[in-house]
């Protein structure tokens, strides 16, 4: 097991193949992160990769912890950095932004537009783009908690120490989305395979 | 479906999924959940939903995002703007000359040349005896011959006249005349030879006229001081002798009349001056120009070279002798100097020509590989200075 503290500690100390180290064990996270954030490959790496910039020019303020937890804040920063860029500069997106609105999610009218029957195009889609477009569809705040927590498999813990909310407000948000996206989703529980299914009801 | 729980109750769910739930938390919720069939599908669907999340497959990074140095350190990165700007236009600059350096050679290849002379010349000026020992070279071959059999009678007998001459023209004319002839030797080297011997005669009565000239030619006197020099058994005795006494001068006559029984060769030096006309070097020799007749029996003497060196040899001695004792220091320096161009002289029957065509040659190829090493040094330049600029151009960019 890598030892994340004295490679931090080293990056910390001027070592850029020991931050490089740390970059190559967490950038997969960093990006699936980003990339469920955002929805956009090229502006997924673009994220981690400032966020891995910001992370080396802010090793300073790393002081222990788990550092999986301080480099996906950064990345978690870059994502906020760039929805705030895409509200200020719209760009013409076939999907509704639903962030003010908590029953769109429940009644996604943007799926009847383009197809005869929700069921349908659910069908037609594959897991990762349903999950990935239910998600869309939530706050932002709450996206990023419940990506974390069911899709980076973080504990509260390490959500809170990444959004900097207090745990009672990590629980919150992530009920709230689970809640959102199990309407959203349950046309697409036919795309889950079986175990999967079986596993969650018997559980 | 119809009955929505509140957000409590959908955070205790949702924690319970996690099993984040405290102990009393979890016990009342499932004591709930067998009592509401309605909540526990609500908790069923929460699980399938979760499944389809944890089911995403992750992806993998599309590529590494680890941190050049330039990335990590932006701050570093901040070389001053004018490195590259000063090294390309260095390297363009050094490029240009090249280019230049190579019309120059390619056009000026015959005036490269006209230097190399020049250069001949000079060493031939610092060294006044390099021609001398060149026509030196010349002549003694072609002065034997003509001498040794025309007028075997006169050489010897001008020979035996000239220092009678020197003796009766000037107590310190003799030896004087000799220096000055050798003065005026640097100056025209070919024509030294011949009309030293006549203006010998007047640059002697001059010369004895007034002696602080001569400590003025004292360092001209080098070239013509050879002559003193040039006799073996004259270097000791002739030395003192051309210091003052005319008396002195006998003896020295005599010394080369003993000297010329000992090799029918010193006839044939003093000739070789004669090549170019004969018959003047007799009657000057006759005149007394037994100091311009002595460089000549060196000459002629040189002809066997092992014997030459060691009279130079001991002519310096004396002289330093004769210098720091006397105040007529004016014939005891140029006879050590006389020493140093006899030396060469000698040489240049055998060695002395070619050695002195060496250093010429040497010279010119000195120059053309300078040339190279210029064009070469402007080229490893330009080379240098635009690799560094292509390379910090490109790291700028990148």
């Amino acid at each position: 097991m890598m030892d994340e503290f004295a490679l931090a500690h080293a990056a910390q100390n001027g070592d850029l193949d020991a931050f490089n180290r740390l970059v190559l064990a967490y950038q997969d996270v960093a990006f699936n992160l980003a990339l469920r954030m955002l929805s956009d490959e090229h502006a997924a790496e673009d994220a981690t990769q400032l966020a891995m910039i910001s992370a080396y020019q802010n090793l300073r303020s790393y002081r222990g912890g788990s550092f999986r937890a301080w480099l996906l804040r950064m990345v978690a920063n870059k994502c906020y950095d760039e929805l705030r860029r895409r509200q200020r500069q719209p760009t013409t997106s076939l999907e509704p932004s639903t962030h003010d609105d908590d029953d769109a999610v429940e009644s996604p009218a943007w799926l009847a537009d383009q197809n005869p029957g929700p069921e349908q195009s659910l069908e037609q889609m594959e897991l990762e783009h349903a999950v990935q477009h239910c998600i869309d569809l939530l706050p932002d705040d709450f996206r990023l908690v419940v990506v974390m927590v069911d899709m980076q498999e973080c504990d509260y813990q390490e959500v809170s120490e990444i959004t900097g909310n207090p745990m009672g407000t990590v629980k919150s948000r992530l009920a709230r989305a689970r809640m959102r996206l199990k309407d959203c989703l349950r046309h697409a529980w036919e795309l889950l395979p079986e175990e999967n299914r079986l596993e969650g009801e018997v559980l | 479906m119809n009955t929505q729980p509140d957000s409590r109750e959908w955070e205790t769910l949702s924690a319970y999924l996690d099993n984040a739930l405290s102990p009393t938390e979890k016990q009342r919720l499932e004591a709930r959940l067998q009592t509401s069939p309605e909540l526990k599908q609500i908790l069923q669907e929460l699980r399938i939903t979760r499944a389809l999340l944890r089911s995403v497959p992750r992806r993998r990074a599309p590529r590494n995002f680890t941190l050049t140095p330039q990335m990590a350190g932006i701050h570093r990165q901040q070389r001053p703007a004018w490195l590259v700007p000063v090294f390309s236009m260095s390297s363009a600059l050094a490029t240009l000359l090249l280019v230049i350096t190579l019309f120059v050679e390619m056009f000026a290849a015959p005036s490269a040349a006209a230097p190399m002379h020049l250069e001949e010349a000079l060493p031939a000026d610092t060294q006044p005896q390099a021609e001398m020992n060149t026509l030196a070279a010349l002549a003694p071959t072609e002065t034997p011959m003509i001498i040794t059999w025309g007028n075997p009678g006169m050489g010897g007998g001008g020979g035996m006249d000239m220092p009678y001459g020197m003796a009766a023209e000037g107590k310190g004319g003799g030896g004087e005349p000799a220096p000055m002839m050798i003065m005026e030797a640097p100056v025209g080297e070919a024509e030294a030879k011949q009309a030293p011997l006549e203006e010998s005669a007047w640059t002697a009565e001059d010369s004895a006229a007034g002696e602080t000239d001569f400590s003025m030619q004292a360092e001209e006197m080098p070239s013509a001081e050879a002559a003193a020099p040039m006799l073996p058994d004259q270097a000791a005795d002739a030395l003192p002798m051309t210091e003052e006494s005319a008396p002195a001068f006998e003896p020295a006559t005599a010394t080369q009349e003993e000297a010329y029984p000992e090799a029918e060769f010193e006839d044939q030096p003093t000739e070789e001056p004669l090549p170019t006309d004969q018959p003047q070097v007799s009657e000057e020799m006759t005149r007394g120009y037994s100091p311009t007749d002595t460089p000549r029996i060196y000459q002629g003497e040189e002809l066997p070279f092992e014997a030459q060196p060691t009279l130079v040899l001991e002519t310096p001695e004396t002289f330093q002798k004769e210098s720091d004792a006397g105040e007529v220091i004016i014939f005891g320096l140029p006879s050590p100097e006389d020493a140093g161009q006899i030396m060469p002289t000698s040489p240049a029957l055998a060695k002395g020509a070619v050695e002195e065509s060496t250093p010429i040659d040497s010279a010119a190829h000195g120059q053309v590989f300078s040339w190279r090493m210029l064009q070469l040094a402007l080229l490893f330049l330009a080379a240098i200075c635009g690799g560094i600029a292509f390379v910090l151009h490109r790291k700028q960019r990148s």
